[in-house]
């Protein structure tokens, strides 16, 4: 047996590793900052990756359809933060709530994205067939190695604003303790719709990476929302290495499965995964302490 | 008339979905968003058994049950140990890993094209194919599992598990073993959700994968809160209607494949209008502001 099955298992694994890693992020960008299970961030990514659909058949240039998409998620998590979630916080919502507003947006959403582009599968980026780039007996796709260096650019960029920008120490300043960052006269409201604008960003950005290599239908959202909260729960809530770290195992563990089992057994070992670590390391791999039983 | 009689058992199906639901969401005040996928799991454990064993509904009935039980004792063990939010979290991914089982274990559940041709009940030698004889099999069954929450709710069992959705950390002071009695309400609501999809298998005789999604949960979920978390009465009014009202789309122009998506747009904002202008719904005692 020679090398190459590990060589294209290990491209894969880091390919959709990092994919995972982006998701799990920007999900735990606006988990970390309001502590509520938002929902309706699986209607950003359709907003986004259904957005560039549109736009593209309009203009030729892809890249200013991808701008607009990535635009459109950003917008629609943004308002809704500002439309429906900060006015509820303000009547003191309790985070159940606010999930199950988030859940009653997202049903709303996807089925409007059903009825205006239909169930099936849709195409977003149409390139020549080619065999790939070949890596020491590994192939992977052009549009494989963009979506994962973009992954990696994009995890990087947001642990960059995070520790060093001003808006970043702010957003963790209200992770950590919300009550004693307002104490210390931050505006709440203004960094949580950041948390919100950032996360829409990066949902959207890392909808469009996927779309562009799988397509997309009106599932796709849920099934990326998965990815984001079991990478957020095993990498740790508030931990972008973390992220990458879990995503990194997640993908792992999955292309191993796929490997020697079979493609059904994927689900069975994330599952196993997230058992595994519920139970023996619920903060997860960077987490600092455990969690709190009680709200 | 018979197409009368369909709406109906749907409702008394629908009935025992939410009133179980109920009991989880609020008496006991644990979210869940994997209520289909028990109800799901039932279905085909119900439906895998008279395939492959025949030995008569009831037996089947058990299967699912059990079934139901199982799983949600092995989810129960890990998501229940740790913060509330983590719960539904963890429901969110039972919900998503059942979906994928059923859409591609192929070679057990057909895959995502169903599994059809399942026979329908005979109970007492009385063989039930028409809504008529089913409507006096799952109408019964409705009431019984509706008069059986609303006994365990006003007992003292049920001033339990309401302390624990008041005030989890006082329940847990005053000596309540708060992880155990979460446990016992989330593995008896999964149970008989999984004999809801029992019932529901047999009657409508073909299952696919996508009766159980997310979108599911989450329409039970939009009946109990629509209905009034914590009131079984309510959970009863809420199936009935969110059950009904979507059958009027029928006398409109509106296509099949339309209709679904209307009527999924329809609970969707009647979900985000009651939790923004009535948490506590039509008969509700418990709004979600713990």
């Amino acid at each position: 047996m020679t090398m190459a099955p590990f060589v294209q298992l290990l491209i894969n694994t880091v390919h959709s590793g990092v994919i995972f890693a982006l998701v799990g992020v920007s999900f735990d960008l606006v988990y970390r900052t309001t502590k509520f299970f938002h929902f309706a961030h699986a209607a950003v990514f359709l907003c986004a990756a259904y957005g560039t659909l549109a736009f593209s058949s309009i203009w030729p240039q892809f890249w200013i359809a991808a701008v607009a998409g990535i635009g459109i998620g950003t917008i629609a998590n943004v308002s809704m933060e500002l439309s429906v979630f900060a006015r509820m916080r303000r009547n003191r919502a309790s985070a159940l709530t606010l999930l199950l507003v988030s859940l009653g947006l997202y049903v709303v959403v996807q089925n409007i994205v059903s009825l205006l582009f239909g169930d099936g599968t849709r195409v977003l980026w149409t390139s020549a067939v080619a065999r790939g780039i070949d890596l020491h007996g590994g192939y992977i796709t052009p549009v494989q190695l963009f979506a994962a260096t973009a992954s990696v650019v994009l995890v990087c960029g947001t642990h960059w604003t995070l520790s060093r920008s001003k808006i970043g120490k702010a957003l963790r300043a209200v992770s950590a303790d919300s009550e004693l960052a307002e104490a210390c006269g931050l505006p709440i409201r203004r960094v949580n719709v950041a948390a919100f604008a950032i996360s829409g960003a990066l949902a959207g950005s890392v909808a469009i990476l996927v779309s562009m290599d799988v397509g997309l239908n009106p599932n796709l959202g849920l099934q990326l929302l998965f990815i984001g909260v079991v990478v957020m729960i095993m990498g740790g809530v508030g931990s972008v290495w973390g992220a990458l770290i879990a995503g990194l195992f997640l993908a792992a563990a999955q292309n191993a499965a796929v490997w020697w089992l079979s493609s059904a057994w994927q689900d069975a070992i994330t599952f196993g995964l997230l058992w595994t670590f519920l139970l023996f390391r619920p903060q997860g791999i960077f987490g600092r302490k455990a969690p709190a039983r009680s709200a | 008339m018979n197409y009368f009689l369909h709406v109906l058992v749907l409702i008394s199906i629908y009935t025992i979905l939410a009133s179980s639901l109920n009991l989880l969401v609020g008496c006991t005040g644990m979210l869940s968003v994997a209520h289909a996928a028990f109800y799901g799991l039932g279905a085909y454990a119900g439906a895998l058994a008279a395939l492959h064993w025949g030995f008569g509904f009831p037996f089947d009935l058990a299967v699912a049950c059990g079934l139901g039980a199982v799983v949600a004792l092995i989810v129960a063990l890990p998501s229940l140990r740790v913060h509330g939010d983590y719960f539904v979290l963890g429901t969110f991914a039972l919900q998503m890993i059942v979906f994928n089982l059923l859409n591609n274990w192929t070679a057990v559940t057909g895959g995502a094209v169903g599994m059809g041709r399942i026979r329908n009940p005979s109970v007492f030698g009385i063989f039930i194919a028409s809504p008529l004889r089913y409507v006096c099999l799952s109408g019964p069954f409705a009431a019984l599992v509706v008069w059986a929450l609303m006994k365990i709710s006003q007992s003292s069992y049920g001033n339990v598990i309401r302390a624990i959705r008041d005030d989890e950390v006082l329940a847990e002071t005053l000596g309540t073993d708060v992880h155990r009695e979460k446990t016992i309400v989330f593995v008896l609501a999964a149970a008989i959700a999984a004999g809801a999809g029992s019932l529901y298998a047999d009657y409508i005789r073909f299952i696919a994968p996508s009766n159980f999604t997310v979108q599911e949960s989450i329409f039970l979920l939009a009946i109990v809160i629509i209905g009034g978390a914590g009131n079984f009465l309510g959970s009863v009014i809420g199936a009935a209607v969110l059950v009904a009202l979507p059958e009027l789309l029928r006398f409109f122009d509106v296509s099949s494949a339309a209709a679904a998506n209307v009527r999924q747009i329809l609970y969707g904002v009647l979900l985000v209008v009651v939790m923004i202008a009535r948490p506590r719904g039509l008969l509700g005692e418990y709004d979600f502001r713990r």
